[in-house]
C-alpha cells in the first residue's frame, strides 16, 4: 500500500473516530445543557477536554505504532492481570453505560420520528447494531457512518446562521466562575469533561492503529490526525452548545431529548426538525458501533483472544459473543424504561469519575521506553494529562452526589 | 520435583536472615543455557505500591532530578530459599551477598 | 538473560498456526533441592488466571472454577520469545481452546457467524 494511500487512510480512522466518537449522547446531550443554563460561558471546558483528547488520542496512535500494542494488550502484560483487572472493570462499567445511553438516545430519536415509545425500540436499534457488526466488514461501515454522519453538520450551519456574538462566544472559551448557582455548573462542566473523554475513544483507535499496522513513520501524521480528527469533532459539538444558548432561554433546564427536538427550526425552518432527529440517531448509533467493539477488543485483548474488526465471528467467537453480550446488557437497560437523557448524564459523570483509573495506567505505559522507544511522552504531557484527569475525577466526586441529590 | 509459580512469588515479601522484611520479589531473571531456562538471580524492591506498578516512570518524568531513587537489590538463586513459597528468605546477609559481587 | 516477569508472564501466546490463544497466566519453576531453579512450563488458562486472584473474589465462582481448565506448555515446546510467545503447540489440540470451540460452534449456526 503506498504511503500516501496509507496516509489519507490514517486520517480517515481519525475523522471517523471523531463522528462515531466526539459527538454522540454525551456530547449532544451536554453541550445543549450547557448551552441553555449557561449561554456561552462552559466552551472553554469544552475547548479543555479537546485539548487533552487530542493529547490522548496522539499518545494511543504512538503506543500502537510504535509497541504494536493496543492499549488494553499492553496494560495485561506490563501490569500483570490483577492490576489490569481495575481499569478493566472500571473502564467496561463505564462502557456499557455509555453504550445504554447511546441505543437509548437512537431509540429516543425513533421515539421522535415516529410517535412510537423508546421501550419499543430498544431491541431492534440493538439488533441493527449486532447485524452490521456481525456480517458488515468495518469498511462499510466506516464509510457508511462517515457518510451519513455528515448530518451533524446541520449543527454548524444553524450555529453560523445564528449570528452567535464572536465576543460573546470568544468569552467563553476563557475560563470563568460560575455565574449562578455553581453546583450545577460544575456539574455540567465535569459532564463535559467526562463527554469529552470517554476512554473507549483512545482505547479503540489503538486497536485500529494496531490492526492497520503501524508503524514508527507513522507517528507525525497520527499527531496531525489526531487533532484534525478530534478538532472537527470539538467543532460540532461547540456549534450545538452555540445553538442551544441562542434558542434557549437562559437557565433553561431542558429535561429530555424531546425538548431538544426543535432546537434547529430558529435557523434551519421546517428542516430543523428532521435533521435533528437524523443526526441525533446517526452519531449516536455511530457510536453504539464504536463503543461495542472498543468494550469487546478491551476484554480480547486483555486476555489475548483472537480479535479483529473484519474477521468471520467464527474465527473469533470470544469476541464476537463479547460484544454481543455487551448490546443484549444495554439493551435492557434501555427497555427497563430508564430516562435516556438521565442515564446519558450519569454515565458521563461516570466517566469522567473513572478517568484516572483508565488513564494512569495508559501514562505509565506512554513513559516505558520499552514500548515507546525513544518516544516517550515529555513531561508537559505528562503533566498536562495528569492535571485534568485529576480535575475531571476531583469534580465528578464532588458533584455527582450533588446532582443526583438535588434531582 | 518441587515446583513454584512465578506468578505467586512476585509481589511476595522477602525476610533477611534476621527475620526483617528487606523488599519483595519484583523480578526472576533466568539464562537460557543448553536449551533450559536456567535461574541465575531475583529482583527485590523497595515494594511501594507505585513502585511495583513502576509508575516511578511517570513521578521521574515530573520531578525530574529531585524524583525519589528506587531501592533495589540482585539476590543470587542460591541465596533464596524458597522451599516455604509464600515466605522466602535469603539465606545470605546482605553484606556477604555485597561481598559476593564486589 | 530473560526477565520472566517482563518477557514472559502475561505475554501474548502464538500457537504452531500463529493463531492467538490466549496469554501466559503463569510459569511453572521446578526448586528441586541441587542446582539453580529451571523453568519446567508455561501455563494458560482460566484456572491459572484464577488462581492469583485474591480468594475473596473467586469464592463466589468456586464451583465454575472446579471445573475450568488450564493449558500446560513445556518450555520445550517454546520457540520464541519476543514480542509474542510463539510455541509449537497447536491450539486446537488443548483445553484452553475448549470454550473458543465451543462459543464457535455455537456461532456458526448464526446466519452469516461463518
Amino acid at each position: 500500500m503506498s504511503s500516501v494511500v496509507k496516509k489519507l487512510l490514517h486520517v480517515a480512522l481519525g475523522v471517523v473516530t471523531s463522528f462515531g466518537g466526539f459527538l454522540e449522547a454525551g456530547s449532544i446531550a451536554t453541550s445543549v445543557q450547557a448551552g441553555a443554563e449557561y449561554g456561552y460561558s462552559l466552551l472553554w471546558v469544552l475547548l479543555l477536554g479537546t485539548i487533552c483528547l487530542v493529547v490522548l488520542i496522539e499518545m494511543s496512535g504512538r503506543l500502537a505504532a510504535m509497541s504494536h500494542h493496543t492499549i488494553a494488550g499492553a496494560m495485561r502484560e506490563r501490569f500483570g492481570l490483577r492490576f489490569f483487572l481495575f481499569p478493566l472493570l472500571g473502564v467496561g462499567v463505564v462502557s456499557v453505560l455509555t453504550l445504554a445511553a447511546e441505543v437509548g438516545a437512537v431509540c429516543m430519536a425513533l421515539q421522535l420520528a415516529t410517535g412510537i415509545g423508546f421501550q419499543w425500540w430498544a431491541v431492534p436499534v440493538m439488533l441493527a447494531v449486532w447485524l452490521l457488526l456481525w456480517w458488515g466488514t468495518f469498511g462499510m461501515i466506516e464509510d457508511g457512518v462517515s457518510i451519513l454522519g455528515l448530518v451533524t453538520v446541520a449543527f454548524v450551519v444553524a450555529a453560523v446562521k445564528l449570528h452567535p456574538g464572536v465576543a460573546d462566544v470568544a468569552r467563553g472559551l476563557v475560563p470563568s466562575a460560575a455565574p449562578y448557582d455553581g453546583s450545577r455548573y460544575w456539574f455540567l462542566a465535569v459532564s463535559i469533561l467526562g463527554a469529552t473523554l470517554t476512554p473507549y475513544l483512545f482505547y479503540f483507535y489503538s486497536s485500529g492503529a494496531v490492526e492497520d499496522r503501524w508503524e514508527a513513520d507513522d507517528v507525525p501524521a497520527n499527531r496531525f490526525v489526531a487533532t484534525i480528527g478530534m478538532g472537527f469533532g470539538a467543532t460540532l459539538a461547540a456549534a450545538v452548545l452555540i445553538v442551544a444558548a441562542v434558542v434557549f432561554t437562559r437557565g433553561a433546564r431542558v429535561e429530555s431529548f424531546d425538548q431538544m427536538a426543535p432546537m434547529l427550526t430558529d435557523a434551519l425552518g421546517p428542516w430543523g426538525f428532521p435533521l435533528f432527529v437524523a443526526a441525533l440517531g446517526i452519531a449516536c448509533f455511530g457510536a453504539a458501533l464504536e463503543i461495542s467493539l472498543a468494550l469487546a477488543y478491551m476484554i480480547a485483548q486483555g486476555f489475548g483472544w483472537n480479535w479483529g474488526k473484519d474477521v468471520r465471528p467464527r474465527d473469533a467467537a470470544r469476541f464476537s459473543v463479547t460484544y454481543t453480550l455487551a448490546l443484549v446488557l444495554a439493551a435492557c437497560l434501555v427497555i427497563v424504561g430508564l430516562d435516556p437523557l438521565r442515564l446519558t448524564n450519569v454515565a458521563m459523570a461516570l466517566n469522567a469519575a473513572c478517568l484516572p483509573l483508565a488513564v494512569v495506567p495508559f501514562l505509565v505505559l506512554m513513559n516505558d521506553p520499552e514500548y515507546l522507544g525513544d518516544r516517550t511522552n515529555g513531561r508537559v504531557s505528562n503533566a498536562f494529562v495528569l492535571g485534568v484527569v485529576t480535575l475531571a475525577c476531583v469534580l465528578a466526586v464532588v458533584s455527582l452526589p450533588l446532582d443526583l441529590l438535588g434531582g | 520435583m518441587a515446583e513454584v509459580r512465578l506468578e505467586h512469588l512476585i509481589g511476595r515479601r522477602v525476610l533477611d536472615t534476621r527475620g526483617r522484611a528487606i523488599g519483595r520479589i519484583e523480578e526472576v531473571r533466568a539464562e537460557r543455557r543448553g536449551g533450559e531456562w536456567i535461574v541465575q538471580e531475583y529482583v527485590l524492591g523497595a515494594g511501594g505500591l507505585v513502585e511495583r506498578l513502576a509508575a516511578g516512570a511517570i513521578v521521574t518524568s515530573l520531578l525530574g532530578r529531585w524524583a525519589p531513587e528506587p531501592e533495589r537489590h540482585t539476590v543470587p538463586w542460591d541465596a533464596l530459599d524458597l522451599s516455604d513459597p509464600e515466605r522466602p528468605r535469603l539465606t545470605k546477609t546482605l553484606t556477604e551477598l555485597r561481598h559476593r559481587a564486589a | 538473560m530473560l526477565d520472566l516477569v517482563r518477557d514472559v508472564l502475561d505475554k501474548q501466546l502464538l500457537d504452531s498456526h500463529a493463531r492467538r490463544f490466549g496469554k501466559v497466566d503463569g510459569v511453572v519453576i521446578d526448586v528441586s533441592a541441587d542446582g539453580p531453579p529451571r523453568v519446567v512450563a508455561l501455563e494458560a488458562g482460566a484456572a491459572t488466571r484464577m488462581a492469583r486472584l485474591p480468594r475473596w473474589l473467586t469464592r463466589p465462582f468456586a464451583r465454575w472454577l472446579a471445573r475450568a481448565t488450564s493449558t500446560r506448555i513445556p518450555r520445550s515446546a517454546v520457540l520464541a520469545v519476543a514480542r509474542e510467545i510463539r510455541v509449537s503447540v497447536d491450539a486446537r489440540r488443548t483445553p484452553a481452546w475448549r470454550v473458543e470451540a465451543w462459543l464457535a460452534r455455537l456461532v456458526a449456526r448464526i446466519p452469516g457467524g461463518g
